[in-house]
């Protein structure tokens, strides 16, 4: 990679890069170091990287950077463990995308870094399971949980739609 | 019916829905014909149409089933209806069934489904310009070639031509100048002669031989044609007798030597300093200065300020009980101090 191709990364995927670790951690510096340390592996390694696959190269290294720091700081609880009061509120909200990007913060961390990878960067099953280290079955079944919990938490706050 | 049964007043409906259904067997029909015969209040009852007919709304099939059965593994954690949306949504089909058995709920509920899919917001890494590399320009191959040929040439003419060889005497270096060849070769065999008789010092023979020639060359460099003509005047008329005899009224030129000259001019320095080392190792022991401790702090202190241009200086700190808790290291442009450990700070 040369580095014109790297800058041409930087130019075209450095936003979608920060918005996805930034949407999952909600902490824009440890977003912004972990998309600098991204890049900074790919350059390190730019020999070795192919110019078509430098954006699933950056998602694959900010995504385990992501896992670590999300192991790191435990503060996300499991959907599962989540009283049942929580998928209640009484915020008032003036649209439907700030709801989703609300409730996407209830999901687990893996099916909500999945979800954001397929609608936001319009990845496959199988290019986020390279991503992910996850199979594309896997993948998939975060993703349909995901949809339906999302769908069931919409539901019930009765949104007029 | 595995086992033998009779009919008798407190079961006989459940008879009358076997008859109807037509799942008794012979015996069981002659049985129940028996039955009839000896309670004809009961025969009425068989052939009532409600006793056997439900409502039509109950006979409908239950359209939520698909919500009651699972997905196909592994979305068994789904329900086959959740499944259904959820894959028309990933597949992009318009709806998950036919439109026309969609009722008015599920419409409902695909619509809130259509809406999971999450629209990015528009983010700006705001650090973007430092992720990009740059490098410096490089060069085509003929200016560096170019470049490397003028560092060659600046090289070539600023060596210096003066080096040290090894003099007469012993042990001691003197400055000898390098006579270029095409300069000696212009010296005529009188002129050096001359200079021989004069002084046996290579440098002040190379010095006389040299002086003209290249006083000569400078000016025609110079184009200064008038000043060579005036100094050939001046020169010319002089004659070679009367040079001689000014040479040597001149007497033996002293060229100082280097070694010497550089030694002459350190070794005040030298013994200065020596003898301010002597001179703190002899100084009175004051109270200030009775440990052994405070007296090398004290020598230290001045040793970094005698030996070192920036002033350094180095104390320690004591409290009011007399312990350690502090060094100091001090100069003209900065003070560092560097607290003592209690721990670090026993006394023996």
């Amino acid at each position: 990679m040369t580095e014109k191709a790297y800058n041409q990364c930087v130019e075209l995927h450095a936003d979608n890069l920060y918005r996805f670790i930034f949407n999952n951690i909600k902490d824009s510096d440890m977003a912004s170091d972990i998309v600098q340390d991204a890049y900074e592996k790919m350059w390190l390694y730019k020999d070795g990287v192919d110019p078509a696959k430098a954006k699933s190269y950056l998602f694959t290294t900010a995504y385990h950077l992501l896992v670590d720091t999300v192991n790191k700081n435990k503060h996300l609880i499991p959907i599962e463990q989540q009283p049942e009061q929580e998928f209640s509120t009484d915020r008032g909200y003036s649209d439907l995308n700030e709801i989703l990007h609300d409730v996407l913060n209830r999901l687990p961390a893996d099916q909500k870094m999945v979800l954001m990878l397929r609608d936001y960067e319009g990845y496959s099953y199988q290019e986020i399971g390279e991503i992910t280290g996850l199979s594309e079955s896997q993948v998939k079944v975060y993703i349909y949980r995901a949809r339906v919990f999302l769908k069931k938490y919409i539901g019930r706050l009765e949104v007029v739609l | 019916m595995s086992e033998m049964r009779y009919i008798n007043r407190d079961n006989y409906e459940a008879w009358f829905l076997d008859y109807l259904e037509g799942s008794l067997t012979d015996s069981e029909q002659r049985q129940l014909s028996s039955f009839l015969l000896n309670n004809p209040d009961l025969k009425q009852d068989l052939h009532k149409e409600d006793l056997v007919r439900l409502p039509s709304d109950y006979m409908q099939s239950f359209d939520a089933k698909q919500k009651l059965r699972r997905a196909p593994s592994p979305f068994s954690e789904l329900s086959e209806y959740e499944f259904a949306m959820a894959d028309a949504l990933e597949n992009g089909n318009p709806f998950p069934m036919e439109r026309a058995k969609m009722s008015a709920a599920d419409q409902k509920e695909w619509t809130l489904y259509k809406s999971t899919i999450l629209r990015a917001h528009a983010v700006k890494y705001p650090r973007k310009k430092a992720l990009k590399r740059r490098s410096f320009a490089i060069l085509p191959d003929a200016f560096r070639v170019a470049a490397a040929a003028i560092l060659l040439m600046l090289l070539y003419n600023t060596k210096d031509s003066t080096e040290l060889v090894e003099g007469r005497h012993k042990g001691h270096y003197e400055p000898s100048t390098q006579i270029s060849s095409s300069l000696t070769a212009s010296i005529p065999e009188q002129t050096k002669e001359l200079a021989d008789n004069v002084t046996n010092n290579e440098q002040t023979k190379a010095v006389l031989l040299e002086a003209p020639i290249i006083m000569d060359a400078t000016f025609s460099i110079n184009e200064k044609d008038s000043e060579i003509e005036e100094y050939r005047a001046y020169i010319e008329p002089i004659g070679e007798q009367q040079i001689r005899q000014q040479l040597a009224e001149l007497g033996q030129p002293e060229i100082p030597n280097v070694y010497e000259t550089g030694l002459k001019l350190m070794m005040p320095h030298y013994i200065n300093n020596h003898n301010s080392l002597a001179a703190l190792y002899e100084l009175p022991e004051t109270e200030a200065l009775a440990s052994a401790s405070e007296k090398s702090n004290t020598i230290t202190s001045e040793l970094l300020k005698r030996i070192n241009p920036l002033n350094i200086s180095y104390d320690r700190i004591y409290d009011e009980a007399g312990e350690l808790v502090a060094v100091n290291l001090s100069a003209d442009g900065f003070e560092l101090s560097q607290r003592i450990p209690k721990w670090l700070n026993r006394r023996e």
